[in-house]
C-alpha cells in the first residue's frame, strides 16, 4: 500500500468523526457528542502523532528538507491541536454556538492542510521513502 | 515543490484581500444607485451598468482573491504583493470609475483616460500573475485552471480595449464580432474557467465533499477554450451548445457533491452554492438560443450573473472570517476568534434570504419591465450590497482591532 493512500483514508475517516460529532451537537445530543467528539480527536491526535513521530523524521532524513514543508505541517498540528482544545471546553459548556464556530475554523483549516498532504508531501514521501515500510511503521502506532 | 506555497503561513497580507473585496461590495452598491439614478432619469445604459458589476464586483473580487491564491493553494509567490496590490487595486479602482463615467456620459477623453487606467492595473498585475504560474513545475486542476483564466482576462481585456477605442472613433473595426468575443472571453474564459476551476477546489476544502472526478478537472480547461472558439465561429446555436452542456455538467456535479457532503449541518453558502448552479443551469439553457443583442441575451445575462454574484458572496462570506482567524492566529494573538465570532452565520442567512429576494424582484422587473418594480429591484439591491459591505467591513475591524490593538499603524 502506498503512503498516500494509507494516510488519506485516516484524512476520510476523521471527517466523518466530526462530521458525525457536529451532527451530535446540531441535535444537542450532548453526551453524545461528547463520546463522538472523543474518538475524533484521540483519531486526529492519532494521525498527527504518526506523521510527526514515523514520517516527518524519515522524510526530512531522506531529502535533507528540514526547514520546509513538515515544519509548516508541524505548526498547522499545533493550530489545530489549539483549536482541539477549544472545541472541547465549549462541549464541557455546552456552548452550541461557540462549538460551531471553532469546529468551522478547525475544518478549514484541517481540510487545507489535508489537501497538502494528499497532493505534495504524501506522494513526495511515496517517491522518496519505501512506501511498504513505512506503512507497516506507521500502523505500529495503531489505527485511525 | 515549492515549499513557499506550501502553507497558509506563507498567505499574503489581510489588507490585500480586505481592500479588494470591501471595494468590490462598494461597486456592487454604487451599481444599485446607478439603477435608481437611471430609472429616475428615464435612459438605460447597459455597458454602464454591466461593467459596474463585471469590473467593479466580480473583477475586484477574482484579482483580490487571486492576490491570496496564488501563492496559497497553487503555490505561486508574488513577492512584495503590498506594493503591487495596492498599486493595481488604485489603477483598477480609478479606471472602472472613469470608464462607467464615460461610458454614461458619451465622453470620450473620460472613456479613454479610465481605459488607460484599468489597463495600467489590469495589464500589470495579469502578466505577473501567469508568469509566476507558467513557471510552476507541476500543476494541480485549480492551478492549471487559474493559467487559462488569467491568459483569457488579459485577451479580453485586449478585446475590450479595441472595443473603446472603436467606440470613441479611434478606428472601426467589427464591432458586433469583437463585442461577442469580448464578452464569451471574459464571461466564459475568465469568469467562467476562475470559477470551476477554484470550485475544484474549494467544494471539497470548505464542505467536505467527495473530490471532482479526474478527468473532468484534467480537460475542463482546454475543452472550455476550444469550445468558446467554436462559439464564436458563427451566431448559430448549435456552436455553442456544447459550451452550454459543458458548464451544466459542472452545475450538476457541483450540486451531487454538495448534497453528498460529508458535513450536514445547514450552512447559507451552500444555500448560495445551490442558488449559483440553479442560475448557471438556467443561463446556459438559455444560452445556445439568445442572439447576440436580443431580449433572450440580457436574460442570459443576467442569469449568468445571477450566478457569478451567488458564487461571489459564498467565498467572500468563507474567505474573511477564515482569514482573519488564520492571520490573527499567525500572529500569536491570543484566543483569535474563530469564524462565526467575526461574521455572525445569523448575519449570513439574512443575506442570503435578502440576495434571492434581490433576485425575485430583479427577474419580476425584467420580465414586466413595470418601473416600480425596477424601482424595488434597485433598493432590494442597493439593500444587500450595503449589507454585504458591512458585514465585511465588521469582519475586517475585528482583525484590525486585534491585531494592533494599540492603534497602531496597520502594515499587514
Amino acid at each position: 500500500m502506498l503512503i498516500a493512500q494509507y494516510m488519506t483514508e485516516e484524512h476520510r475517516k476523521c471527517d466523518q468523526f466530526y462530521a458525525d460529532a457536529e451532527q451530535a451537537v446540531l441535535k444537542g445530543d450532548w453526551d453524545k457528542a461528547r463520546e463522538l467528539f472523543k474518538k475524533f480527536k484521540e483519531k486526529t491526535l492519532l494521525h498527527f502523532k504518526k506523521e510527526e513521530e514515523v514520517l516527518f523524521p524519515e522524510f526530512e532524513q531522506k531529502t535533507g528538507i528540514v526547514m520546509g514543508p513538515t515544519q509548516v505541517m508541524r505548526h498547522e498540528h499545533n493550530q489545530a491541536r489549539d483549536l482541539l482544545e477549544k472545541l472541547e471546553k465549549a462541549l464541557g459548556e455546552r456552548n452550541r454556538e461557540e462549538f460551531l464556530s471553532t469546529g468551522e475554523s478547525l475544518m478549514i483549516l484541517l481540510q487545507q492542510h489535508n489537501m497538502k498532504e494528499e497532493q505534495i508531501l504524501y506522494p513526495m514521501s511515496d517517491q522518496n521513502l519505501p512506501s511498504e515500510e513505512m506503512v507497516e511503521k506507521l500502523s505500529e502506532l495503531g489505527e485511525v | 515543490m515549492t515549499p513557499g506555497g506550501l502553507s497558509l503561513l506563507y498567505a499574503p497580507p489581510f489588507s490585500i484581500v480586505a481592500r479588494f473585496f470591501l471595494t468590490a461590495s462598494l461597486f456592487g452598491l454604487l451599481g444599485a444607485f446607478l439603477g435608481i439614478y437611471m430609472i429616475l432619469k428615464g435612459s438605460f445604459n447597459l455597458q454602464a451598468l454591466v461593467h459596474t458589476y463585471t469590473l467593479g464586483f466580480m473583477a475586484t473580487t477574482m484579482v483580490g482573491a487571486l492576490f491570496q491564491m496564488l501563492p496559497v493553494v497553487a503555490g505561486a509567490v508574488i513577492e512584495n504583493p503590498l506594493q503591487k496590490a495596492r498599486y493595481t487595486h488604485i489603477f483598477m479602482l480609478s479606471g472602472t470609475l472613469l470608464l462607467v463615467l464615460g461610458f454614461l456620459s458619451s465622453e470620450k477623453p473620460l472613456m479613454l483616460s479610465g481605459l488607460l487606467l484599468l489597463l495600467g492595473g489590469i495589464l500589470f498585475i495579469t502578466p505577473i500573475m501567469l508568469y509566476k504560474l507558467l513557471r510552476l513545475k507541476s500543476h494541480t486542476p485549480t492551478s492549471s485552471g487559474m493559467r487559462y483564466a488569467i491568459a483569457m482576462f488579459i485577451l479580453g481585456t485586449l478585446l475590450g480595449t479595441l472595443l473603446v477605442l472603436s467606440l470613441s472613433g479611434e478606428f472601426s473595426l467589427n464591432y458586433l464580432l469583437l463585442a461577442r468575443a469580448h464578452f464569451s472571453v471574459m464571461l466564459f474564459g475568465w469568469v467562467g474557467i476562475l470559477i470551476v476551476s477554484v470550485a475544484f477546489q474549494v467544494i471539497e476544502m470548505f464542505f467536505v465533499t467527495e473530490p471532482y472526478p479526474k478527468t473532468y478537472t484534467r480537460w475542463f480547461h482546454p475543452i472550455t477554450l476550444a469550445l468558446i472558439a467554436l462559439s464564436l465561429c458563427g451566431d448559430t446555436w448549435i456552436l455553442r451548445l456544447p459550451l452550454s452542456a459543458l458548464f451544466i455538467y459542472f452545475a450538476l456535479i457541483t450540486v451531487l457533491r454538495l448534497r453528498q457532503r460529508r458535513r450536514k449541518i445547514p450552512d447559507p453558502l451552500v444555500n448560495l452554492w445551490y442558488t449559483g448552479m440553479l442560475f448557471l443551469v438556467l443561463s446556459m439553457l438559455i444560452f445556445p438560443f439568445s442572439e447576440f443583442g436580443s431580449k433572450s441575451f440580457l436574460t442570459f445575462l443576467l442569469l449568468y450573473g445571477a450566478f457569478v454574484h451567488s458564487v461571489i458572496l459564498a467565498m467572500m462570506y468563507r474567505i474573511i472570517p477564515f482569514l482573519v482567524w488564520l492571520h490573527l492566529s499567525n500572529m500569536g494573538v491570543p484566543n483569535a476568534p474563530t469564524m462565526h465570532e467575526v461574521i455572525k452565520p445569523g448575519r449570513v442567512w439574512v443575506q442570503f434570504y435578502l440576495h434571492i429576494a434581490s433576485l425575485f424582484v430583479l427577474f419580476i422587473a425584467f420580465f414586466t419591465g413595470f418601473k416600480a418594480v425596477w424601482f424595488l429591484c434597485s433598493l432590494l439591491y442597493a439593500l444587500s450590497f450595503a449589507f454585504l459591505s458591512l458585514n465585511l467591513f465588521r469582519g475586517i475591524l475585528v482583525y484590525f482591532r486585534r491585531a494592533y490593538p494599540q492603534g497602531a499603524s496597520p502594515q499587514r
